[in-house]
């Protein structure tokens, strides 16, 4: 019985069930009778039963507990400037609530340690449920700083976003100032129907630097004194940005021309001319909106300029462009390009994560 | 809704087997389990026709009945709390032996960390001559799947158990159907090793 030496008279490995080796329709033989007398548990259904709405009701309060901590964030600041409360119509619809699962049920999702309290007829919120902010009372954040919905108390539970969670990538290039610096933002939404932190380390790259010298743009973390002075200060305290569903968060920066850099053409106001290209993943179709955050059907504010034409004309060679991208994490593929033109050495400051698409407005002089 | 006894569960309801021609398998089991009366709703059908064989694929990627139990139960929570993996009735068993798998794979690893080892004894119910040489080699046949690497161990049994082919495993794995076959060939040689070494 335990005789395994089957001749191999085929391919072993063959696709059909049912086929294949003596060895191989042996252990297919002992493998059901080791387990044949498994029988299930007269409680299973029942259990599965009670389980099934509990569930629901679960993903429907979480999905119910993050938005309402965004809404009473988003509401927060502008009750201090005396802007009246956000419009609620424009809700996003109840279509998270019903897919809060990652494909493939990976034990990677908010319900990692459910298993055995669900099964057990608990409500499973010692794990995961109170990680969310499930109380907008408490949830609410102290109005004080522009970036109403960073949360401090983002539980250490809930799971880092991973790179599919993430789309809908939006970006935005301001004109350049007077110094011919040039800010902007990456934002990506979080798609995926559970709340999830933002990981660290999101990538700002140069993809392409046509007209540079080697080396001779930088990519740098924002500092406090930097010369990228309209990107805000960086927070004393690292902070965790917690997404719920649908929300948005962005990676602001500033380019800063180095000095020797000489521009083709003229004005300052032609040297940058954003170009958002389309995103690698999804095209920057939306842009965040205050009153809607689930639904994102504002415009883009950045206009989409034409690729082709050149705001002015090159004296000699290929005109100086920059191409920046952001990738959520080192190791993911990069969801949103911009292009920098008549842009050559010099300096990229990039800001940490922040939440995005509430009451904060870009602090950056609109424009683009 | 029409479905006997599920009031609390009325989107899962289907007014009749008509409306899933494609699923032949679990109508017909649904059909020799005697109890498929006037209509019954999905997740019994998917229960009846699903959970033991699941059941029985947890009990070879696990070890203890009651985790196997806990697994499964969670699988079909889960996947039946989401109500567009349950629209798609063809792939709901698909959907369910990932997630079985997925959590077995959690759970072990939990245990693992948790040093809780030791395996509690499948409920024995060999007493005459033939059962005990059944139960010798099934105790035997776990133990050797035990000693194997966890992918190996997963690729043979959702090959040889479930009968799923390369590339279905592949797709339950999340790995390439090269892998597949890699870690079939060797998780074939090395149980053969483990049961000749334990056959003396």
């Amino acid at each position: 019985m335990t005789d395994l030496h089957g001749r191999r008279d085929g391919d072993p490995t063959s696709g059909q069930p049912g086929e294949g080796t003596p060895q191989e329709r042996l252990l297919r033989a002992m493998l059901h009778r080791a387990v044949a007398e498994v029988e299930p548990d007269s409680a299973a259904l029942p259990r599965i039963r009670v389980g099934v709405p509990r569930r629901r009701v679960r993903y429907r309060n979480t999905w119910t507990g993050a938005a309402a901590a965004v809404l009473m964030a988003a509401a927060a600041v502008p009750a201090i400037q005396g802007i009246g409360p956000l419009g609620l119509s424009g809700g996003p619809g109840g279509d998270a609530a019903h897919t809060p699962i990652h494909p493939g049920g990976s034990p990677t999702g908010p319900n990692r340690d459910a298993l055995h309290s669900a099964v057990a007829g608990r409500p499973a919120d010692s794990a995961t449920g109170a990680s969310l902010p499930a109380d907008p009372g408490t949830a609410a954040p102290s109005p004080t700083a522009g970036s109403g919905s960073a949360s401090p108390s983002a539980p250490a539970q809930t799971p880092w976003c991973a790179p599919a969670d993430l789309g809908q990538s939006a970006s935005r290039l301001e004109t350049a100032d007077a110094a011919g610096k040039v800010y902007g933002w990456f934002a990506l939404r979080n798609t995926s129907g559970a709340s999830c932190r933002v990981p660290d380390g999101g990538v700002l790259r140069v993809t392409t630097a046509v007209g540079s010298e080697p080396g001779s743009v930088k990519v740098l973390p924002h500092r406090a004194g930097d010369a990228a002075a309209a990107l805000p200060a960086p927070p004393a305290q690292p902070q965790e940005v917690l997404l719920a569903p649908g929300a948005w968060y962005r990676v602001r920066f500033g380019w800063v021309p180095g000095s020797g850099c000489t521009t083709p053409g003229a004005g300052p106001s032609s040297q940058a001319v954003p170009a958002v290209r389309a995103g690698l993943v999804e095209p920057a179709t939306a842009v965040p909106n205050a009153a809607e955050p689930g639904d994102g059907s504002s415009p883009s504010p950045s206009a989409p300029a034409s690729p082709t034409p050149s705001p002015s004309p090159s004296p000699s060679g290929p005109e100086p462009v920059l191409t920046l991208a952001y990738a959520p994490q080192a190791a993911a593929p990069q969801v949103a390009e911009l292009a920098l033109r008549g842009s050559c050495g010099g300096t990229v400051h990039q800001s940490l994560p922040e939440p995005f698409g509430t009451a904060d407005q870009p602090s950056a002089p609109a424009g683009g | 809704m029409g479905a006997v006894g599920v009031a609390t569960l009325p989107v899962m309801t289907l007014p009749g087997a008509a409306r899933r021609p494609a699923d032949s398998a679990v109508a017909a089991a649904a059909a020799a389990s005697g109890a498929a009366g006037a209509s019954v709703d999905q997740l019994t059908e998917t229960y009846r026709a699903h959970y033991r064989s699941l059941l029985r694929l947890a009990a070879l990627l696990l070890d203890d009945l009651s985790s196997c139990e806990d697994v499964v139960q969670e699988a079909f929570i889960r996947v039946h709390a989401a109500r567009r993996r349950v629209r798609e009735p063809e792939k709901t068993l698909a959907y369910l032996r990932q997630t079985v798998v997925n959590l077995s794979r959690s759970t072990l690893r939990r245990r693992i960390l948790g040093m809780r080892l030791l395996p509690k004894p499948m409920p024995d119910m060999a007493s005459a001559e033939e059962g005990a040489y059944d139960a010798l080699e099934r105790d035997r046949l776990r133990a050797a799947l035990r000693g194997l690497q966890r992918r190996q161990r997963e690729v043979l049994v959702l090959r040889y158990y479930a009968d799923l082919t390369e590339a279905q495993a592949a797709e339950v794995l999340g790995i390439s159907v090269g892998s597949v076959k890699a870690y079939g060939s060797r998780g074939l040689t090395a149980l053969r090793v483990v049961m000749d070494t334990s056959d003396d």
